[in-house]
């Protein structure tokens, strides 16, 4: 069984952040704190130092990659899990070349989330 | 005026994102979808006719726009209450099922199957298409429909490239039918991007 991790999820979307939670407590983990907004996550980020966040690209004020972008100035090792619909390969590409730790896309399936979670927290 | 070569390679296109919306929805609600139409025509966006045949019922509409154009996702509202169920089954409690909750959920729903469809044709011609937050609204098909071109910057001509599908799922009773809207000029970057 994969070690607990502490979890802050970002995304706008309260039925996403739900199964989401679900989903990764379902699996051991510990959902630390949920964010909708930039920040909310950046705030939350400082707060609570969770090991991992995962983080939607489509927010209502701001796109996920600013948020992303600020995290990281925030915190360099801040591990940072895209999670979203968008899966385009620029979108991907940019992403990872921007410092994700892995990309997630939606629907998202229990098997493939911890999958994602692993490879995001090996180094 | 679009040929009917370019139409048909665009339809194509569209036919293959619909399919993985389908698959998509499939994952989401723990059963299988049909496609039930997949159509592509242009129209003057200040002449918009419906889109589709179909009783008039109101709908859960959520509008993702981008610039140079729009995706509009419908649900019925008499007979989306089990897709929301299915949706929210997976997780280990149940959430209250107020309006909401209902309105949230189509839309995270609708933002995952339009994705399909706005990867594939981003990806077939080396573009990005990053699209909004979902804009949510309850009203007839064909309001709907009509307020769609009103959701995107246009310039020029004003012609859209309007796609029309439906699906339908027999177990959930449920349906969705979505409506691609893309202005002239993205358009001809579209088809641009295929012929080379």
């Amino acid at each position: 069984m994969a070690a607990q991790l502490r979890v802050l999820i970002v995304d706008d979307s309260p039925p996403m952040r739900f199964i989401l939670r679900g989903y990764l407590e379902q699996a051991g983990h510990a959902v630390v704190g949920e964010a909708e907004d930039q920040p909310q996550a950046l705030a939350s980020f400082r707060e609570l130092r969770p090991d991992v966040v995962t983080l939607d690209l489509s927010l209502v004020n701001e796109d996920g990659l600013s948020v992303l972008k600020a995290l990281r100035e925030q915190d360099p090792a801040a591990r940072v899990l895209i999670v979203s619909a968008n899966s385009q390969k620029k979108v991907v590409e940019f992403a990872l070349a921007s410092g994700a730790a892995g990309f997630l896309g939606k629907p998202i399936e229990p098997v493939a989330l911890a999958a994602a979670l692993a490879r995001a927290t090996q180094s | 005026m679009i040929s009917e070569e370019a139409g048909k390679a665009l339809l194509r296109l569209v036919e293959n994102g619909v399919s993985e919306s389908a698959e998509r929805l499939a994952t989401l609600s723990g059963t299988a979808w049909q496609t039930q139409t997949v159509s592509i025509r242009e129209v003057s966006a200040d002449k918009l006719l419906d889109a589709g045949a179909g009783p008039d019922h109101e709908q859960h509409g959520s509008y993702f726009a981008m610039p140079g154009g729009v995706f509009l996702v419908m649900f019925p509202k008499t007979n989306s209450a089990r897709l929301v169920e299915a949706f929210a089954s997976k997780a280990k409690s149940k959430p209250e099922m107020s309006e909401f909750w209902v309105q949230n959920t189509l839309a995270e729903i609708a933002n995952v199957i339009v994705h399909a469809v706005a990867n594939t044709l981003a990806d077939a011609c080396g573009d990005v298409f990053f699209l909004s937050a979902p804009s949510n609204s309850v009203g007839k098909r064909q309001n709907l429909v009509r307020d769609a071109p009103n959701r995107f910057e246009r310039s020029g001509k004003a012609f859209v490239l309007m796609a029309y599908v439906c699906m339908q799922s027999e177990d959930l009773s449920s349906d969705c039918s979505f409506v691609l809207m893309l202005s002239a000029q993205r358009r001809d970057k579209l088809l641009k991007a295929l012929e080379s």
